[in-house]
């Protein structure tokens, strides 16, 4: 096998489906040998006190039910398994170091934003109200909020009848498609990566409602230019 | 009914009252003879846990048993030792709730009365309630205990911080009003979100009665808990009156105007004949923070300066203006050639050397231009100069704090900030501005990464010191972001700044029976959180209306006015 790579995410799936979920099924495609995933559950109360492993299809592939993917016994785990990339499926977890570290070439994850212009909460309201182009990033996630190396980056197209609920949307489908891309380059040795300086960008927040408006503005102001 | 039927009754009837006459004595025999002899059906096994039971007792079961379906008289027989009215409360709550903890009415033996009344009603709403709780309620005296209760009783969830709660019995709980904010602030409820017109006219009204009350046209500074409204303080008198003359064009209210300029002639009334004002209180501080010998203080006459030149703007006349300048006269002996406030250091504060006096050297500025006196505009100069050299490539300012410890509050960070920015605009100086601009736009980001949590103290490099809120240094960096972000067309920044509006909002308490409480806003928050703890100051008062009607020019920059 070429190298392992490692899904990390937060699925409500039954323990049997994980690997159909989408995101693994675009890995998959792309030809990413899928060695695991490490899961746990939105309900904190369904999550085991130490990390539970199980290969549900009989097949190598193992499933890593934690507790919190920073945990001790988690990474404890994990380097064990000796991953060559981690994907971050997505959510709010920071992810820390000693788990970034676990594998060697790192932790993949989407943003919904240009790097490193564009970083935090509300990326795509902001995109749009500061005439950023709307954008998904791949980066390597490091300890900081959307400083980690910028691995690909790609424009989300713009259709008339857009509202930020159906840019999230393909967002969503481009930032799947687009780590499975990467993982796959990056397992092959050809994607480096490009370094952020920190300062280059600004971390933004929770938009204010007045901004929210002023951001549904800008929005259909640019889809009347298009 | 059928004859097989009729006979089965009949038998049962007898069995019953040979049962009964056999095993129970009088007065019980003759009760459950009559209850037999009517037809009820009677469950032997059940009437004989009666038979130790005290006569009112056992009627109270009786009754019970036969009105009640599934009414557990196993359980009530373990209320049996409890003294009256516990018992027949216990038997009570045991009648609505069969599964009862009969043991959570043991727990209510040694409270008082009403308390424990109240508590087994409480207990007959929720009989899942942890009675411990209660017990930590116990000891606090009323009417705290009873408003505790219902807020703990509500929220069974709740841990009560003892030490908390013992600290708030000493704030005269007893007052309507103070529990409920005291409370609102232990579960973190937030009042009601409504428009920025209503918060600003609640703070200009708590403003107006702060100053009605004093009876000299300075605003009392605060409405303590413990010591009800404080004497009137002419530093912050003199920043509030400019900020009674913009919420008058807000609101169209002449009263707002009227009683800036009682200000302003009562500070003319106690000017010292140094030109200074006095630190501190204008009379005895009950709380003791404030000496009774109060000398001129550089910081408190550089606000009522400020006090004094928008009153001058408004009115013309010159004798508020010649105020400003016996003042600034004072002012610009106090600054060292290195451009450091030496002396007129206010005696509260420890800091020897103290860089939120920009405000201060904004006074002389504004004085200076009005006036023409070139001397007061090379003083503040020579301190905005030194002040700028404090700053670190972080926009973190040395020496912003009223202590020589490095962690200043957010209110003075915010003063520092202030004033670079209203010197900067008036003499054009750049310089100023963007020290300034540095400052807010990092104090923005360490609230942000904080899910919009700002700290009442920081340390160098921006790492928070504190749990708590310093409510009107909140209040003060809305206004400055709100006021940055538009100068330099900083939309993120502007957002921070009307969040923060939204949250001060969620502050103030717009119904609250008490006066002091109602319209104004507290020290810190929680209201016990380490700053003019349990007071609602008149400076944050002042400065939530400022951010109001910042916000208020934000929003239509914005292209977004309601």
């Amino acid at each position: 096998m070429p190298g392992s790579v490692w899904v990390l995410g937060t699925f409500d799936q039954p323990t049997g489906a994980l690997f159909d979920v989408d995101l693994m099924r675009w890995l998959s495609g792309a030809g990413v040998p899928l060695a695991g995933v490490v899961f746990k559950r939105s309900n904190a109360a369904h999550n085991p006190r130490a990390p539970e492993a199980s290969d549900p299809h009989g097949d190598g592939r193992t499933c890593l039910h934690v507790r919190h993917f920073n945990d001790e016994g988690t990474v404890a785990c994990l380097r064990a398994f000796a991953p060559d990339v981690l994907v971050y499926a997505g959510g709010r977890d920071i992810l820390r170091r000693s788990l970034l570290e676990t594998a060697r070439l790192g932790c993949i994850g989407g943003h919904y934003g240009q790097l490193p212009q564009i970083r935090g909460m509300g990326t795509v309201e902001w995109s749009v109200m500061l005439g950023v182009p709307p954008t998904v990033a791949i980066q390597r996630i490091s300890p900081g909020i959307d400083t980690g190396d910028i691995l690909l980056q790609a424009r989300v197209p713009l259709v008339a009848g857009d509202t930020f609920t159906s840019i999230r949307d393909r967002s969503y489908f481009l930032t799947k498609t687009m780590l499975a891309m990467a993982a796959r380059r990056m397992l092959d040795g050809e994607l480096a990566g490009t370094p952020q300086q920190p300062a280059a960008g600004r971390q933004y927040f929770r938009l204010h409602p007045v901004l929210q408006r002023r951001a549904e503005r800008a929005l259909r102001q640019l889809l009347a230019e298009l | 009914m059928g004859r097989a039927t009729l006979l089965a009754s009949a038998v049962r009837v007898v069995r019953n009252l040979r049962t009964i006459a056999r095993e129970f004595d009088d007065p019980l025999r003759s009760i459950l003879v009559g209850l037999a002899a009517s037809g009820r059906e009677l469950e032997v096994e059940r009437l004989r846990l009666l038979k130790p039971f005290d006569a009112p007792f056992r009627n109270q079961c009786l009754a019970l048993m036969m009105g009640v379906p599934g009414f557990n008289v196993e359980k009530a027989v373990e209320l049996l030792p409890l003294d009256e009215p516990l018992r027949t409360q216990g038997l009570t709550l045991l009648a609505s709730t069969p599964t009862l903890d009969v043991q959570s009415v043991f727990a209510l033996y040694h409270f008082d009365e009403p308390f424990r009344s109240q508590c087994v009603t409480w207990l007959m709403k929720d009989p899942t309630i942890d009675v411990a709780q209660f017990r930590l309620l116990q000891p606090c005296p009323e009417p705290i205990r009873q408003q505790a209760l219902a807020v703990v009783a509500g929220r069974p969830a709740l841990e009560v911080d003892a030490a908390r709660l013992e600290v708030f019995t000493h704030h005269r709980p007893e007052i309507p009003g103070h529990a409920d904010v005291f409370f609102k602030d232990v579960l973190k409820v937030d009042e009601r979100l409504r428009d920025d017109e209503v918060h600003l006219r609640a703070a200009v009204e708590w403003l107006l009665h702060s100053q009605a009350v004093t009876g000299t046209g300075g605003f009392a500074a605060a409405y303590s808990f413990k010591d009800g409204w404080l004497p009137p303080y002419p530093e912050t008198t003199g920043y509030i009156i400019p900020t009674l003359w913009d919420a008058s064009a807000v609101l169209g209210d002449e009263r707002l105007g009227a009683a800036a300029l009682a200000a302003a002639e009562w500070e003319l009334a106690i000017q010292l004949p140094s030109g200074g004002i006095q630190a501190g209180y204008w009379g005895a501080d009950p709380q003791r923070f404030w000496s009774a010998e109060s000398g001129p203080a550089a910081f408190n006459t550089g606000q009522v300066v400020l006090g004094w030149n928008r009153a001058y703007q408004e009115t013309g006349e010159r004798r508020f203006l010649e105020a400003s300048v016996r003042g600034c006269r004072f002012l610009a002996e106090c600054v060292d050639e290195a451009g450091i406030f030496r002396r007129g250091l206010s005696p509260g504060p420890t800091n020897p050397t103290r860089a939120y006096y920009t405000r201060v050297a904004y006074a002389l500025a504004w004085t200076g231009r009005v006036t023409g006196e070139a001397t007061f505009e090379a003083v503040a100069r020579r301190h905005l100069d030194w002040v700028v050299q404090q700053q670190d490539a972080d926009g973190w300012f040395r020496h912003a704090g009223f202590q020589d410890d490095e962690t200043p509050l957010t209110h003075t960070m915010a003063y520092t900030a202030e004033g670079l920015l209203a010197a900067g605009e008036l003499l054009e100086e750049e310089r100023y501005v963007a020290a300034s601009a540095r400052h807010v736009v990092a104090a923005a980001a360490a609230c942000e990464r904080r899910g919009l949590f700002l700290p009442a103290r920081f340390t160098a490099g921006w790492k928070a010191v504190d749990e708590f809120c310093c409510v009107p240094g909140n209040a003060q960096f809305a206004w400055l972001w709100c006021r940055h972000g538009r100068r330099t067309g900083d939309v993120a920044l502007v957002n921070t700044g009307l969040k923060m509006v939204d949250w001060l909002k969620q502050r103030q308490a717009l119904d609250n029976v008490e006066a002091g409480i109602r319209g104004g806003l507290p020290g810190a928050w929680p209201i016990d959180g380490g700053y003019s703890i349990y007071s609602y100051v008149n400076w944050a008062a002042k400065y939530f209306a400022d951010a109001l009607v910042e916000a208020r020019v934000a929003r239509e920059w914005l292209d977004d006015a309601r």
